[in-house]
């Protein structure tokens, strides 16, 4: 799995290449947990080069979503490939995650 | 063509890899691809990972049979461990609807073998533990 950074105005966008499973799961948990933990409150997490995730890869994304509420953080998401995107329907993560279609949508949609 | 596919696998996660290369490589000879394949890769993994972390007191040196069955229109898969009894079916259902805050991850990968498989059995055997899955080939 490849992680890349970048910050456009106040959104962090963090671009995801691999598979999100049992055994890389952890290496995003740390680097999500670290952009938060520097103060990141808008984050966009770009998954055009992923394919694959499973509950231990939802279970990152849903940790980052309640870390970054709880100071008023938003967290969007962008580029999910269908057969993935059934994985976020079948958690109901598309009731709690905004998912866009690219990162133009995506960031356009943070407010202000 | 192989139209059976048998795995032991040690009961340590870097294994899921493995049999993910197999079970893909199985599926491709058996041409089944696209959103079935997917989805039988996933339930697969989700239902392994819960045996590797759950089923043993520690990860390594134990084993995992996984057997993959492809028939008339059915993939018939069987999981079995020996490890301490454990029905997954018995897990009650994660809360879909729950507000952010207070979400849940437990339970979502055996929600997701529920919902992409078309039948789940489990039976406690011989000290093992035994779980059926069956999902149609179209």
């Amino acid at each position: 799995m490849e992680l890349a950074v970048k910050t456009t105005g106040p959104v962090t966008i963090l671009k995801i290449d691999g598979r999100l499973d049992s055994n890389t799961s952890k290496e995003l948990e740390d680097k999500v947990m670290g952009i938060i933990a520097g103060g990141a409150s808008r984050l966009l997490m770009d998954f055009g080069g992923v394919d694959y995730i499973n509950s231990s890869g939802l279970r990152v994304l849903l940790m980052a979503l309640q870390h970054l509420k709880k100071s008023g953080g938003l967290l969007h998401l962008c580029d999910i490939k269908d057969y993935m995107r059934e994985v976020f329907d079948i958690s109901g993560y598309t009731e709690i995650f905004p998912i866009f279609d690219d990162q133009a949508q995506a960031l356009a949609a943070f407010p202000g | 063509m192989s139209d059976r596919l048998t795995l032991r696998i040690d009961n340590r996660l870097p294994e899921l890899d493995r049999m993910r290369s197999e079970v893909e490589k199985f599926l491709e000879r058996g041409h089944v691809s696209g959103r079935v394949a997917h989805h039988i890769l996933l339930t697969l993994d989700e239902l392994v990972t819960n045996v590797i972390t759950y089923a043993y007191a520690s990860q390594g040196g134990r084993f995992i049979d996984v057997r993959l069955v492809r028939s008339h229109g059915f993939m018939d898969m069987t999981i079995e461990d020996e490890g301490k009894p454990f029905n997954p079916l018995e897990a009650p259902e994660p809360d879909l609807h729950a507000p952010a805050g207070s979400r849940c991850i437990g339970g979502l990968g055996i929600h997701f073998a529920r919902k992409t498989m078309d039948d789940l059995n489990y039976e406690r055997k011989n000290d093992k533990n035994i779980l059926h899955i069956r999902k149609k080939i179209t």
